[in-house]
């Protein structure tokens, strides 16, 4: 249950951002992306599979938490709070896809800055569920924003993904950031992450 | 199994969402063909969401939110499933309108489940 539902959202947009996208320019390759919210759950996985498929990985977080996104293999940190202000239409284009975990300025300021024909596969909301971009970057750019969800994967591409995903997570290190909490503690860990205070990984251990 | 198991029960009462860890029966798990033993559930940012007030993704209370979840089948109705399986659930809204993880059992829907290879 390392991975769980973060495993499965993270290999999804991991898949969307590069191998898609890849697929669709018949090889060219997908190199610089951006993981933001890098330091939760789903991010932090995303930029391990990013990383083990050859990626240069930037990793935004707001976490002072450098060296353990560096350890899963992301090559550059910056820090959430330079993206989470009104974006302009169009940035310097800066990366050939995303995976943005967290909504809101953050993901319209990263669909600005990627460059062309770049997918980012968005998945989460937890800086907000607005989005106030504009048309700009899809079509000058085409870049494509991509919904990745976990909740309606069929069986066969859950089993496909499972085993997929398994041949790229370094399950040593991510366990070095799971945090394995009972039913009791769990009621006390959610309102911290409601306000951004977690980091990684939790894992409930029922029968503790 | 012992019919007596620990479960975290949210529950909206009036103007008040409830949070409480109980002991429950099997006979309170509505859903589905396998029941589980539970080991492990995950905190999910959507997990928080749901455990602060239901995030309107929770249709009916009393509930056990959890959105994922590892275990061993106990019992199963469905031919693809026997006693002893290790198996992995996540997705198809359980732990929203389906109850989920937080609860040392689980009975769900066989056709959600992923048997551990």
């Amino acid at each position: 249950m390392m991975l769980g539902t973060a495993g499965m959202t993270a290999i999804q947009c991991a898949f969307t951002t590069k191998q898609t996208r890849e697929v669709l320019l018949l090889g060219e390759k997908v190199n610089d992306v951006i993981v933001t919210g890098a330091s939760g759950g789903v991010g932090s996985i995303a930029v391990m599979i990013l990383s083990k498929m050859g990626c240069n990985v930037t990793a935004a977080t707001t976490k002072p938490n450098e060296e353990y996104l560096k350890s899963l293999g992301a090559k550059t940190i910056i820090k959430s709070g330079d993206l989470d202000k009104e974006a302009r239409p169009l940035d310097k284009g800066l990366y050939d896809g995303a995976v943005d975990t967290v909504g809101g300025n953050i993901l319209a300021n990263i669909l600005s800055h990627v460059k062309p024909n770049g997918i980012v596969a968005a998945c989460g909301n937890a800086s907000s569920i607005k989005l106030n971009t504009t048309v700009m970057p899809f079509i000058i750019r085409g870049v494509k924003l991509w919904g990745i969800d976990s909740v309606s994967v069929s069986i066969k591409r859950r089993e496909f993904l499972w085993d997929e995903v398994s041949k790229l997570v370094d399950f040593d290190l991510l366990e070095k950031s799971i945090k394995e909490i009972s039913l009791e503690q769990l009621l006390v860990e959610y309102s911290k992450m409601l306000e951004g205070k977690t980091s990684g990984r939790y894992i409930v251990n029922v029968n503790k | 199994m012992s019919d007596n198991f620990k479960a975290l029960i949210v529950n909206q009462e009036g103007e008040k969402f409830l949070r409480e860890i109980k002991t429950i029966e099997k006979s309170f798990l509505k859903h589905g063909d396998v029941l589980v033993k539970v080991d492990y559930s995950t905190l999910n940012f959507k997990d928080a969401l749901i455990l602060k007030n239901g995030a309107r993704l929770v249709k009916e209370f009393p509930h056990i939110p959890g959105i994922d979840f590892s275990g061993t089948v106990v019992e199963s109705k469905s031919e693809k499933f026997k006693e002893g399986d290790e198996i992995i659930q996540t997705g198809w809204r359980v732990g929203e309108i389906y109850f989920g993880g937080y609860s040392q059992f689980a009975k769900v829907n066989s056709n959600f489940l992923v048997k551990k290879t």
